[in-house]
């Protein structure tokens, strides 16, 4: 069967593919200093600071001023605006004012458990929910897809904590399958070299640990691929439609074709750019989603991490948590848009 | 023996709003080789027509009756395989709009030679160069094997479809208005080639339009079509010189001519019938200027009046006469 | 496109929809309904006072305390039904604020277009890729804990996506000949804008406010279940559900049960009724292949 994914030669491809990224990741940077300004600015203009909040009701108004002033809170709200933008372009995300310690070493400890549970939690729901609706639109006004509509829209309505307090209960207390919360067993051995334990147990080829950190990661992955499946089940099946009405499939069809080739071949795949499209929209609100399933499930993420830093009123902490995340999500977004690319040979840039 | 029969082919679609009879009842012939135009204005059922013949109307169309006698077998009765098998290698198809007809995604290179891979048992590099071929004989640079449909302009686009179609050497090609969404002088580019084709490799040829001047051009034969039905049937000649049925004669009369005397174009009256449900007797009753009471009575059946001359019209002598 | 007849009548457009449809916009509606009628008088609704401390705690449901009581003897029933006015009430206010300021940004961004509309862009486009809920979250807790606070944090969320919707409509409604063609034959602007551009804007809103109801209400539950949001007692669904899940393994099931249940039921009349609503408003969607 002929294949025709990239059937330049070799250096074309790598050159087109690299201005691409590159084209690609500068138009990010925008974006990107348009969030941390919103950050920035929402912190220092809405009431309440570090400083107060910690010391507030123990010591004299003077004496906190004093602080602030070498926190350098004081200064004029611009200039904190300038500084904080130069540490941005020299990746410095500051000193956490609470621990004192620079916020990037602790996000480092805690950034690859959520990108862990996230990406995983989004593969997950991938593979369950894009079958899903191809089939159902294949098998259109069925009886299979009236009931998948169905339990999607049921699922769609469930709330995701809830589902997740339910699964918890009834899978990890009542029938003891799977751990309840945390991310390893007591005991738990594993060269850490990416810190997603996962990751780490298969380049380290150590199986036990595998199995263990996986079986602690099946339930919160479980509670955000239930909770997304609804949304790329929806839009696989609209796609698949869509392409299915499409006139090259009665061409198709009209070269007697077996069925197959003109499902995946012609249908499915023209199906699939939408669907890569779709899919870097379900990140965004997946990843919103994973700071309450790693409470729930006493997961150590950047969630945990941006809850104390809220509660502390740790500005630098703060910035430096939604700096990850903004960061996590332009890159989310590029990626998918590269893989877009690759499928698309109309995208010329 | 014939190349193909149809016999009393009905195909309808089956709406919210009732039964559309968009093919209702008509047969006609075509030997090997043979060139038949079929003519008729929108929605009187010539793409219908050309779909059923190779089992693709599409939902919620159906064909409910009648036999289509392909090489003597009823193709009607064929089992999914059969149908298969049929398509591409004898009746293969050029569609209206080229761009939307070609998948994106891939190479027409690609496009071209898919069907001969699964056809016949060739491999892909002879398939290739199959593909190549056929590109050169529709008047494309073989280079252009590796381009996207998206890359080619629109005449070289429904150039390459025409290769496409070819790809198999079907016996039976069928265009569904391969020169609508073209300019002039690119329509009639590829209506040349699509006559040099035939001759060179002895296609029979089946051509839907709504432009008789384009069947005038390239076809032996012409067939007209009104509201779901056949209305007249014969070589080319003889339609321009004498046609017999009054629609016939409206729709020549419409379609403006370089050559003779300047004349008045004129249109045809009222609306076009109505496919749920018909007014009983002739359907182009209503609009024909020599319309008596027998035709709001009785449906006229397609006979053969003169040698291969076929029309369906009660008063086609009177009006003859009257002329 | 839609062939939309001038003087937009929904009866006639509710009767030619598909029954599925039709079920789904009722069960819906009536859902919504019932929650809404929570929402402006469950106080009177409630059979407890919500703030109402007795000695019967922890109790599970019985005939007396139809869903149970709490660790403080609270009525479960009450709490959830005065409840709703927080869950849905918030999301309702931070809705209806999204959708003023997301319908002025986003209609005058596609009419006018330029350098107005390319910032506009950019800053919705930040805004778009960026998890709503995280932001919200920081909003809440910056501003500290308050219907209002909330309300607003919630609407900010929204204003993204409820901008991109109405700009793109906007532009399409722009782009099309007939608004010309209407100038031309001299109708006058507002039978322009009521018969010609408001149906379009009218079944696009019944969609967004829907939908935005179900994701505000599971915004603010999941902020309550988190510890933001409204300060106790004040019953809310979310909180409830947080604190409900202290006692579970002392095994009251129905504190964790019946909270999240009922933020079921409220997502669930959003979306069916969102879903039937534009399957009605949207006729050729329904195809014949």
């Amino acid at each position: 069967m002929m294949r025709t994914y990239l059937v330049y030669s070799n250096e074309g491809l790598t050159m087109k593919l690299r201005y691409y990224l590159s084209m690609r990741l500068l138009l990010a940077i925008p974006t990107f200093l348009l969030l941390m300004t919103g950050v920035f600015f929402m912190m220092h203009v809405l009431p309440g600071d570090p400083v107060t909040i910690m010391f507030g009701d123990r010591y004299p108004t003077a004496y906190i001023d004093e602080i602030k002033a070498a926190y350098g809170l004081d200064r004029p709200l611009w200039d904190q605006y300038v500084e904080f933008l130069q540490d941005l372009t020299s990746f410095d995300l500051g000193i956490s004012m609470v621990y004192k310690v620079p916020v990037i070493r602790k996000v480092r400890d805690v950034f690859p458990t959520t990108i862990e549970v996230a990406i995983g939690g989004l593969l997950l729901a991938i593979i369950m929910g894009v079958p899903l609706g191809v089939i159902s639109a294949l098998k259109r006004d069925t009886p299979f897809d009236h009931i998948t509509r169905i339990v999607t829209l049921y699922l769609h309505s469930t709330p995701g904590f809830w589902l997740a307090l339910l699964m918890q209960l009834a899978l990890g207390f009542y029938l003891d399958i799977v751990p309840i919360s945390g991310r390893s067993p007591p005991g738990f051995r594993l060269t850490e070299i990416t810190g997603m334990y996962v990751v780490d147990s298969l380049l380290t080829l150590n199986f036990k640990a595998l199995r263990q950190s996986v079986r602690y990661l099946l339930l919160p992955w479980l509670t955000i691929a239930i909770t997304t499946v609804p949304y790329l089940s929806r839009l696989s099946r609209a796609a698949m439609l869509n392409v299915l009405g499409d006139d090259y499939i009665t061409t198709a069809r009209a070269k007697g074709l077996p069925d197959r080739v003109i499902t995946y071949k012609h249908a499915l795949r023209n199906a699939l750019l939408p669907i890569v499209t779709s899919v870097g929209g379900s990140f965004t609100a997946l990843l919103g989603g994973t700071v309450i399933t790693e409470k729930i499930f006493a997961l150590p993420g950047l969630g945990g991490l941006l809850m104390d830093a809220l509660t502390s009123r740790d500005f630098t902490m703060i910035q430096g948590v939604v700096a990850i995340y903004a960061i996590i999500v332009v890159l989310m977004n590029t990626i998918i848009d590269i893989v877009y690319a690759m499928a698309d040979p109309r995208v010329k840039y | 023996m014939s190349l193909l029969e149809v016999k009393n082919l009905k195909t309808y679609f089956f709406t919210p709003f009732g039964k559309v009879k968009a093919v209702d009842d008509i047969s006609f012939t075509m030997k090997k080789g043979a060139s038949l135009g079929l003519a008729g204005e929108s929605g009187c059922g010539k793409t219908t027509t050309a779909y059923s013949l190779i089992n693709l109307v599409p939902l919620p169309g159906r064909i409910i009756g009648g036999e289509i006698n392909f090489k003597g077998e009823d193709i009607l009765q064929y089992n999914d395989k059969q149908t298969k098998d049929l398509r591409w290698k004898e009746i293969s198809m050029v569609f209206q709009g080229a761009m939307a007809s070609l998948n994106p995604l891939f190479k027409i290179g690609n496009q071209i030679a898919e069907p001969i891979i699964y056809h016949e048992q060739i491999d892909k590099n002879d398939a290739m160069d199959r593909a190549r071929e056929l590109l050169e004989l529709v008047g494309i640079e073989q280079s252009r094997v590796d381009n996207y449909p998206w890359e080619l302009s629109g005449g070289m686009r429904q150039r390459a479809m025409i290769a496409m179609a070819l790809a198999c050497y079907p016996t039976l090609l069928i265009a569904d208005e391969p020169t609508t969404a073209l300019d002039v002088i690119v329509s009639a580019q590829v209506m040349d080639l699509i006559k040099d084709l035939r001759k060179k490799l002895d296609l029979s040829m089946l051509l839907i339009t709504h432009d008789i001047s384009v069947i005038a051009q390239t076809c032996d034969e012409l067939a007209i079509m009104y509201a779901g039905k056949l209305v007249e049937k014969t070589d080319v000649p003889s339609i321009f010189d004498n046609p017999l049925h009054p629609y016939s004669h409206a729709l020549i009369r419409a379609f403006p001519s370089i050559k003779g005397d300047k004349k008045q174009l004129t249109g045809i009256d009222g609306n076009p019938s109505d496919l749920i449900d018909p007014p009983p007797g002739c359907r182009f009753a209503p609009r024909c200027p020599f319309a008596k009471s027998v035709c709001s009575q009785e449906d006229p059946l397609l006979e053969e009046v003169r040698n291969g001359h076929y029309v369906a019209c009660h008063r086609w002598e009177d009006i003859q006469n009257e002329r | 496109m839609s062939k939309m007849k001038t003087g937009y009548n929904f009866v006639e457009l509710f009767k030619a929809a598909p029954r599925s449809a039709r079920i789904m916009v009722v069960i819906g509606a009536s859902l919504n309904l019932l929650l809404l009628s929570f929402v402006f008088f469950g106080p009177y609704m409630a059979p407890y006072d919500p703030l109402e401390m007795t000695s019967e705690t922890l109790s599970a449901p019985s005939s007396r305390h139809l869903l149970g009581t709490d660790n403080l003897g609270r009525d479960l029933l009450s709490r959830l039904i005065v409840g709703a006015r927080y869950s849905l009430g918030i999301s309702l206010v931070a809705v209806g604020l999204s959708l003023v300021v997301g319908l002025l940004l986003g209609s005058a961004s596609g009419f006018f277009g330029g350098n107005l509309d390319r910032i506009l862009m950019l800053i919705m486009d930040a805004l778009y890729i960026f998890p709503s809920f995280i932001y919200v979250l920081i909003m809440v807790v910056v501003m500290g804990p308050g219907i209002w606070q909330t309300a607003f944090a919630l609407s900010i969320g929204r204003i993204p996506y409820n901008f991109r919707l109405i700009r793109s409509l906007t532009i399409s409604v722009k782009e099309r000949g007939f608004i010309e063609a209407q100038k031309v034959i001299g109708a006058d602007n507002w039978h322009i804008i009521r018969h010609h551009i408001a149906p379009y804007y009218l079944s696009v809103l019944f969609v967004t406010v829907s939908l935005g109801m179900a994701r505000g209400t599971l915004a603010i539950a999941g902020l309550g279940f988190l510890g933001l949001g409204v300060p106790p007692p004040t019953p809310e669904w979310g909180t409830d559900l947080a604190s409900g899940r202290t006692y579970l393994l002392s095994g009251a099931w129905w504190l964790v049960i019946f909270p999240g249940f009922f933020v079921l039921i409220a997502m669930l009349g959003f979306n069916l009724f969102s879903e039937g609503i534009d399957t009605v408003m949207n006729p050729t969607v329904r195809r014949l292949k």
